[in-house]
């Protein structure tokens, strides 16, 4: 623990951490093979639901649309003599202690609850140990049970990858037809000038890539049992509150079920298909052996590695009727209605078919498609300008999404480190979902800012880009209220739509300032209706303000690239907002004003506040494929302003030609040219 | 420090004058150096496969940043590999294979020859082809050094016919036949 409070640990953890970036990796995987998924399924309980639910999962489970799918026709897994888990238990609230005024009686019943609950207390501690060992021994057992059968299905995994009959006959056929839909237009260009027959290494390297997910049931239960529970549970934490516990109100009838999914790779090499070939491998043409080779087959399984388990819930359930009994009380406006929809409530069994019914391999792959480097899509870029890459709508992917650009860099050590060069959009979706010919469809990328790209580059999914972050000064000579620091926000919608928000502001603070008045003498009414009226219409002349002048709009634009890199950015944009001046009235208003007049009042006379249009032009270069430089000359045009009293006392400025250049004598109206200058982020 | 309207414009319009005539520079530099590097023959060769009958399936890698470049001299480098230096094998499989010449001398002695045979456009290609047309594959390139010494090894995949490569050397009098020792 004294390591942890010195600086030391936090020094080697950086060290670490920078280590991580800096360190290359021997070879970076640069080939995507389509990984193949087999579905195996298990039920912790033989009751029909389970069984049903099991129907529906191998139904619904299928991978996406990157990965292949082995179907292996292996028996379902029934877990036995699982450990029962007891109800969690629940420590009750601490009695409620009485006041200085209690009785007797009441102070002997607390002490008497005290004792209670202090009993209540250790033997919740015990139970709680006892819940939390048979949670974790029914966990335990479920995964031992399943890493067992798990082990047994890796050899017909591998049977059904060589086709094996019933007679222990296997042929290529499965996987070469695999071999046929996974292989890409390299593959075929190297076969037409090879001698080799390259379908056999291809169809190791699918093998290599095969993962198995192995859905369980664990515990389908229905809604009354869920409230009867938390029922349970109040009644327990309430035990010394000295109130009546109403049971919670059943605002749904149907089921609700649990599911744990693991994920497993079958971990096949070289070796092991020698060694398979050698002890198993059986064809008509063998004549020899048969028995013996059939009877190692009988105890043969392959290693298979655990790598990861989730958890997923699934509600099946509807409206119950005591839910629209609650409404009635609470709308009886609509009785007829809710009378109608109790009438129409179907039985709650209509639910049971629905149980299971859920993609839980998409989930499970969409969850690990970060973590686990065989499921990351890649693909070298097959020429430039325009990108093209060969990969499409066979790998699922999909239009406008962005991918991150990479070049692969030999450090001196001989170690290879990826290295970001920029991003592309996909532009153009290939439809390549038919075998690879060597002249397959590509799909065409839009390049978003970067470094040069070249063949031979890697492309690889990179979510992001929608958001952008701008921060920089705008300059505006002629009307100094539209100037300062501005924040530049803009959403990405569709291909190249923005919707976005801009906002500057600065602090003046002007010497000898010509006076503000009001249009009209300030007529105030307060609470207690009665109603002020203050002679002056000058409130200051000749002095010195203070004050804040805001710009803010919310504007729509488009985005267009420029350049094969698309560095150069042109982003018109149309916006609406508002322009305001905010004038410390502290030092401008009498006392018998601010005796009167609540200060957010006062506030609001010294708002003056115009509404804007706003039509720009952003002028932006990628620094770097995450950062721009920003450049937007804008044409503002401002409406007569408004101040916000609700009489008519308008404040306004004394002398409309003051030529203060902070923008006072545009008040009625104008068009005014600000320039923004600053820097951008897309996160 | 405040920026000016007038001395920001010049700072815009001189970096778009200035960038494209780097990229042509660029260009013309990229070709440059790797006919320099064609001429004292700085490339790498690897066997990639078994070829079909009579061909050689082979991996050149040539120090290039541009495609078009690599690729050319891709093809040169090739055929001077399957001439004079043969290639190693692989653990994937492939043989090794020897040069077709044992001379070391011969590129000089011949050398009016062989500057014809290996100039631009010249009778080389005929003997080479590109297996993937020129695509570069996945991890086949790669960038090397740093700031002034950084370059690009970029490995083209083509296949050599050996054997008519062969026949035109010997039938040319540049090597001697298989069977002339006998």
């Amino acid at each position: 623990m004294d390591l942890l409070k010195t600086s030391k640990i936090y020094s080697i953890i950086f060290i670490l951490f920078y280590c991580n970036f800096i360190i290359g990796q021997k070879e970076i995987q640069t080939t995507y093979i389509r990984p193949s998924i087999v579905n195996l399924y298990s039920q912790s309980d033989e009751k029909n639901e389970y069984g049903i639910a099991l129907k529906n999962l191998k139904k619904y489970s299928n991978p996406l649309k990157r990965f292949d799918k082995l179907n292996v026709d292996y028996p379902i897994l029934v877990l036995k003599n699982l450990p029962e888990v007891p109800p969690k238990p629940i420590l009750p609230k601490k009695p409620i202690k009485p006041d200085s005024n209690a009785t007797k009686k009441e102070i002997s019943m607390y002490n008497k609850q005290v004792r209670s609950f202090l009993k209540d207390k250790s033997k919740y501690k015990s139970d709680i140990r006892d819940f939390n060992i048979a949670v974790s021994k029914r966990t335990k057992s479920q995964k031992q049970q399943i890493n067992k059968f798990v082990k047994q299905s890796s050899r017909d995994i591998i049977g059904t990858w060589f086709s094996r009959d019933s007679l222990g006959n296997m042929s290529s056929d499965l996987w070469n037809e695999r071999v046929n839909h996974a292989k890409t237009d390299d593959h075929v260009n190297l076969a037409k000038n090879s001698a080799i027959n390259r379908t056999t290494l291809l169809g190791e390297d699918l093998i290599k890539k095969t993962y198995v997910i192995i859905h369980l049931v664990d515990k389908i239960y229905t809604y009354k049992e869920f409230y009867d529970n938390k029922d349970r549970e109040n009644q327990i934490l309430e035990k010394y509150q000295n109130k009546k516990i109403e049971p919670i109100l059943r605002i749904k009838d149907g089921y609700k079920s649990d599911y744990k999914s693991y994920l497993y790779k079958l971990d096949f090499n070289d070796s092991l298909l020698i060694d398979f070939y050698d002890r198993y491998w059986l064809d008509e043409y063998i004549k020899t052996g048969r028995e013996e080779k059939i009877a190692d087959w009988e105890n043969a399984t392959f290693p298979i590695n655990y790598l990861s388990n989730h958890n997923f819930k699934q509600d099946n359930s509807q409206l119950s009727r005591d839910h629209y009994l609650k409404m009635m009380k609470t709308n009886p406006a609509m009785l007829v209605m809710y009378n109608k929809k109790i009438k129409s409530i179907p039985p709650v069994e209509n639910l049971i078919p629905r149980i299971g019914a859920v993609n839980l391999t998409s989930k499970v792959l969409n969850i690990n498609i970060k973590n686990i480097e065989d499921f990351k899509l890649k693909v070298p870029v097959y020429s430039a300008y325009p990108i093209l890459a060969k990969i499409g709508a066979k790998e699922g992917v999909k239009k406008n999404k962005r991918w991150a650009i990479y070049e692969i860099k030999i450090d001196k050590s001989g170690h290879q480190k990826k290295h970001k060069s920029g991003y592309a959009r996909i532009k153009e979706v290939g439809l390549n979902d038919t075998i690879a010919t060597g002249n397959s469809a590509t799909s065409i990328f839009r390049q978003h800012g970067g470094k040069r790209t070249f063949s031979g580059m890697l492309l690889e999914p990179k979510n992001g880009g929608y958001f952008e972050f701008g921060i920089g000064n705008t300059s505006s000579p002629n009307d100094m209220s539209l100037k300062g620091t501005t924040f530049d926000i803009s959403l990405r919608l569709f291909k190249s739509f923005k919707v976005g928000y801009n906002r500057s502001f600065t602090n003046f603070s002007i010497e000898d300032f010509v006076g503000l008045k009001l249009g009209n003498q300030i007529e105030y009414t307060d609470t207690l209706d009665v109603t002020y009226i203050f002679s002056d219409t000058i409130i200051k002349k000749s002095s010195d303000v203070k004050g804040t002048a805001t710009s803010y709009n919310f504007n729509f634009g488009k985005e267009f690239l420029i350049g094969d890199r698309g560095n150069l950015i042109l982003e018109p944009r149309i916006g609406i907002g508002w322009s305001k001046y905010k004038f410390n009235y502290e030092d401008l208003v009498s006392d018998s004003i601010k005796e009167i007049i609540p200060n957010n009042e006062i506030a609001d006379f010294y708002t003056l506040k115009s509404r804007t249009f706003v039509i720009s032009l952003a002028v932006g270069f990628h620094i770097t494929p995450n950062i721009i430089l920003s450049f937007k000359p804008s044409l503002v045009s401002r409406l007569n302003y408004n101040t916000k009293s609700k009489n008519n006392s308008k404040v306004s400025i004394l002398d409309e030609t003051n030529k203060s250049s902070w923008g006072f004598d545009k008040l009625d109206g104008s068009i005014t040219f600000p320039i923004f200058f600053g820097i951008k982020f897309k996160l | 420090m405040v920026i000016s309207r007038k001395n920001l414009l010049s700072i815009l319009i001189l970096t778009f004058i200035i960038c494209p005539l780097l990229n042509f520079g660029q260009m013309r530099n990229a070709k440059k150096k790797a006919n320099k590097d064609t001429k004292s023959w700085r490339y790498e060769i690897e066997g990639v496969s078994q070829g079909v009958q009579g061909t050689y399936l082979i991996k050149v890698w040539s120090f290039s940043k541009r495609n078009k470049v690599a690729i050319e001299q891709a093809k040169k480098n090739a055929v001077h590999g399957v001439i004079f230096r043969g290639y190693q094998g692989s653990t994937k499989g492939v043989r090794p294979q020897k040069p077709l010449t044992k001379e070391s001398n011969l590129e000089q002695e011949k050398e009016m020859f062989f500057n014809e045979f290996f100039a631009d456009g010249g009778k080389y290609m005929k003997f080479v082809s590109l297996t993937n047309n020129g695509a570069v594959a996945p991890g086949d390139r790669q960038k090397l050094g740093r700031f002034l010494a950084r370059e690009h090894k970029i490995g083209i995949m083509v296949s050599v016919k050996k054997d008519l490569l062969r026949k035109d050397l010997e039938d040319a009098g540049i090597i001697r036949g298989l069977n002339s020792g006998f």
